[in-house]
Parts: C-alpha cells; structure tokens; sequence
C-alpha cells in the first residue's frame, strides 16, 4: 500500500533521513519507533507530500507520489497531530468536517458521513457545536481523529498523535484506535517514541535510529529477537521479557481446570501481564479463566506464564 | 424575542450613545451661536460657518475611511507577503521601511507632497494612508505570525491549499490583531486629518485653524471638541467589533 524506496532527505547538512526503504501492506498497522530527532516524523511528512524527499521513491497504492498533486494527495489520506491541530475559530462539527468540505462534497453526504464518524469515535453530539477549547485534551484528540477519518481515506497517517494527553485518555484512544483498525481494515502509518503505545497498537514496528531504519518486524519478532544493542536499549533491556508478556493472550497458555478451581477470573482474551497483574493484586498463583460469556473454561498457573515460548 | 436581545444587547453599547451625541450636536450646531456668544461675550461672531459642521465631519470622515482603507490593503498586503515563504527575507526590510515613513512628522509629508499632488484632499490623503500603515502592519504581522504552528502544519497536512489556507485559516486567527492595528490607525488619523486642513483638504480642523490664525478661541474649541467626540466614538466601534470577533 506505502512503499518506500531508499529514501532519503537532508536538511542543510545534517542527514534527516538515510536510504529508508519500507514496505507497509494494505490493513497494516504501522509504527514508526525511535527517539527524538530520528527521523521517523520527516518519513511521515514525506509520504504525506509535506516534504519531498531528495532521493528514493514513495510509491502509494501503486503510483510514484512524486507524479501527484500534492494538495489532493492529502486530501486523500488522513493525517493527525497532535491536539494542538484543530481550528480554533471552527467549531468541532465543522473542524471533522473540513477534508469534506475541501473536497467538495454535497451537505447530505457531509451530513451523513459526520453522523457515521460521531458514532464511530464516540463523540458526544453535546460537543459538535462547541470550541475546541472548551474541551478538555483527550476530547480534542478524539475529533482530530475524526477529523483524519472524515472523508473515509484507506491511509491514515498519525504523528504523535497521543503524546501530550494523560494516561487515562492516551489509553482510552490507544483502545479506540485498535478497535478502529480491526473494524475498517484501513493502513495506518503511526510515529511514536512510546515503546507501550507501540506495542499496544503495532502489527508492524519499525524502530528507526539516525534516519535509518535499525529493525523493522513484528512487535514479537522485535521483541525476541532486537538486532543490536540500541533496539534492546531502547525496548527497555531489563524489562523485555516482561514486555512480551504484553504480546500473549491467556488463551494460548490455558490449562484443564484443576480440581481445586480458583475463585478469581480472568478473560481468555487478556494479556499475560494482566493475568500476572491480578495473581499479585489478590495473591494468589492460580486463576480461573472464563470465554466471552463468562463460562469458566480453564485456568493458568504462574508457571504457565513463566514457561514462556514465543508467541504466534 | 430575538430582536429584543439585540436592541438590549446595542443599548449596552457607548459607540451607539456616544454617535447618537454626534449626531445631535451635528444638528443643533446650526443653532448653537447664543450658546457660545455667552461663552465668548467679546467674540463677534462666536460660531463657525464658512461651512456646515455636517460637512466638515462628513469630509473629515471620509478621508480618515479612504485613508484607512489605502493603508489597510497595503498594510495587510505586505504583512501577507513577508508571511509566505517567497517573501519572508522582506521582512526586515519591509518592517523599517515602513517605520521610517512613521518617523516623519505630518506636516513634512503634507508639504512634501503638495508640489506632487497639488492642494485639496489628495495630500492628506497620501500623508494620512502613509501613516496608517505601520500600525496596521504591525498588527496584521503579529497576528498571521501568532497562527500556532500546529494549525498550519494539520492545515497543510488535510490538504488545505495555501491561497484557502489564507483565507480560512490564518486571516481569521489574525482577525482580532489586524482589528488591533486599523483601530489605533484610525484614531492616529482622526487626529491627525485635522492638518489636512493646512493644504487645502475640508475637514473639522478647517475651524481649529481658522481659529487659531484668526484668534478666535470659540473656533477652536467647537472643531476640536468634535474631533475629540468623533476619535472617542471610533474607538468604542473598534472595542464592540472587537469584542464581536473575539474568540468564545
């Protein structure tokens, strides 16, 4: 879906980007990982036509960008920033409706797709008339997201999207944003120097150092396997094996019930942290785990967690 | 129901009251000589009529607006300008040009260009945009400067194009700073409309300096007091448009 082809972009003197080459596929989550200054946010900029890049190729959907009107270009691909990127002197209905509008859609069909995007974010239709100051960050944060979805782009693009909000909201969005992209399917192409936000979105990691690429790979792959000592530095060395117990649902680790069941449950469908998490908060080193409709089917034991294996 | 709150909400407003006290001494001037014949007892003729005081304000308005309106467009046209990327190296240049053309005083660039442009509104014309400019400048830099950076990049980023950028965008954030600048523009040129009188131009100083070369004080008095009321009233317009503009 977003190719790119040794590209690279110099700033002056100083190399932004270097020989970046990456491939992201229709329906992938895509991040983009690294410290600051490492270049990840000018790749994003460049696929979005907001720099050109001074050599390489960024191919979208099978046509050389270059070759496009950079204005429709964007027009076609949602971009989000940080809170700080709404109107101020618009009104929230009339901020998500912007790309619409540029595009020149009718006001039934603006009016009919704003209704799906509200309903789709969760938006409370109290605030579609208010300012964007009136609301708090993490409510601004959910129309700039909806602002990127409005005219229903297959590519949307986020650049730090979360990391000015409290934890409580980031996470709120980091949920919305996973359930967003199971539903629609679309190729998200995501910066972040958030090692937690990476993993808990990612279907694809790319971790970047310098402007280049140091690893890129699945949040396992990455994980197990961190190709150099900056990439398990900067997963946060000591605690990586604790990091992929964020990777592995309870389901995969399932025993038969023990003829003593624990009293506590847990979803199948949680991670291995949250199972660890509750046998610390209630003191226990077994769990009962229940399906969807809350049937006890099974339990884990701390050494089903500590055995470990990779995940799938 | 409605228009009820709008009538409340305009009796609220000074600039209303203060043009309805414009209007009225506009009107009972004609009628005012025992008034300032008691004030001026030595005074043979203690009223002003080599023209209507209706006139004088009218001609007096018209060049603060005409003006205004020349140094608004140059002003905004240029502070756009060294706002774009082409024109940003301007800037510096652009900035003390038009700081120096503030340093003359008046009366120079009246009589600068009267051998240019003859005698009558033209001058003042010319001597009264030149000043409205820097003010209006000023502020309509300021505020395209002030766009928060954020915005122009998601502008840019959604796909706005830069002549709708400007026009959605960044001239209504800039709004109340270049609201800022044509209202103290026009009160520098209200005032000083008055010299335009010196070559020619009719205006309210028309009286203040047949007064002051005739010795009559009453002359005086009667065109700077409506100066005075006309500046005051402009500048409580400029606060209500202002406050109408600014942001909830």
């Amino acid at each position: 879906m977003i190719e790119l082809d040794g590209v690279a972009k110099f700033f002056g003197p100083t190399v932004a980007v270097e020989n970046v080459s990456l491939n992201v596929a229709a329906g992938d989550f895509c991040v983009l990982l690294g410290p600051s200054g490492c270049g990840k946010s000018t790749v994003l900029r460049m696929v979005n036509a907001m720099i050109a890049p001074d050599r390489g190729r960024i191919v979208i959907g099978g046509v050389d960008i270059a070759t496009l009107d950079p204005i429709k270009l964007r027009r076609g691909v949602g971009y989000c920033i940080q809170s700080v990127g709404l109107f101020p002197h618009w009104t929230v209905e009339r901020n998500i409706a912007a790309v619409p509008r540029l595009l020149g859609w009718s006001r039934p069909r603006i009016a009919a797709r704003m209704a799906e995007v509200v309903a789709a974010m969760q938006i409370d239709k109290a605030l579609l008339p208010r300012y964007p100051r009136e609301l708090s960050g993490g409510q601004q944060q959910r129309i700039g997201v909806a602002r990127a979805l409005a005219a229903d782009p297959d590519i949307i693009l986020m650049d730090e999207p979360f990391a000015a909000l409290d934890p409580i909201s980031r996470a709120a969005l980091q949920d919305e944003m996973r359930r967003l992209h199971e539903v629609s399917g679309k190729t998200f192409l995501f910066v972040t120097h958030d090692i937690n936000e990476a993993l808990r979105l990612a279907t694809r990691i790319v971790v970047m150092n310098k402007g280049r690429v140091a690893q890129a790979g699945t949040p396992a792959d990455i994980l197990m396997r961190p190709v150099d000592e900056f990439v398990r530095g900067f997963l946060g060395r000591d605690e990586l094996p604790l990091r992929l117990l964020d990777l592995v649902e309870i389901r995969d680790r399932i025993a038969p019930l023990s003829h003593r069941p624990s009293t506590t449950a847990i979803g199948g469908n949680a991670t291995l942290r949250a199972a660890l998490n509750m046998m610390l908060d209630h003191h226990v080193s077994r769990l009962a785990v229940a399906d969807e409709t809350g049937r006890i089917v099974g339990e884990i034991g701390l050494a089903d967690i500590v055995a470990g294996g990779a995940p799938q | 129901m409605n228009a009820e709150r709008l009538t409340r909400c305009a009796l609220r407003q000074p600039a209303l009251w203060l043009a309805a006290l414009l209007a009225f001494l506009l009107a009972a001037a004609p009628f005012s000589t025992p008034l300032f014949a008691l004030l001026f007892p030595e005074d043979p003729r203690p009223l002003y009529t080599r023209a209507s005081f209706f006139a004088l304000t009218l001609a007096h308005c018209e060049l603060v607006a005409v003006s205004s309106l020349i140094a608004a467009i140059i002003g905004v046209g240029l502070a756009i300008f060294v706002t774009r990327d082409s024109g940003r190296d301007f800037r510096p240049l652009v900035s003390a040009v038009a700081a120096v053309g503030q340093t003359f005083p008046p009366v120079a660039v009246l009589a600068l260009s009267v051998p240019l442009l003859g005698y009558g509104a033209a001058p003042a014309l010319a001597a009264l945009s030149l000043y409205a400019i820097l003010p209006i400048l000023e502020g309509a830099f300021t505020g395209l400067a002030n766009v928060p950076s954020g915005v122009r990049d998601a502008a840019q980023g959604v796909g706005f194009a830069p002549g709708i950028m400007l026009l959605e965008i960044e001239l209504p954030l800039a709004l109340p700073f270049i609201l800022a600048g044509l209202r103290s523009a026009v009160i520098i040129n209200i005032g000083t409309a008055a010299i335009g009188s010196s070559v020619g131009a009719l205006s309210l100083g028309s009286p203040i300096l047949e007064g002051l070369s005739a010795s009559n004080p009453a002359y005086v008095l009667q065109g700077g007091f409506l100066v005075a009321l006309l500046a005051v009233t402009a500048d409580r317009g400029f606060a209500a448009l202002e406050a109408a503009v600014r942001p909830r």
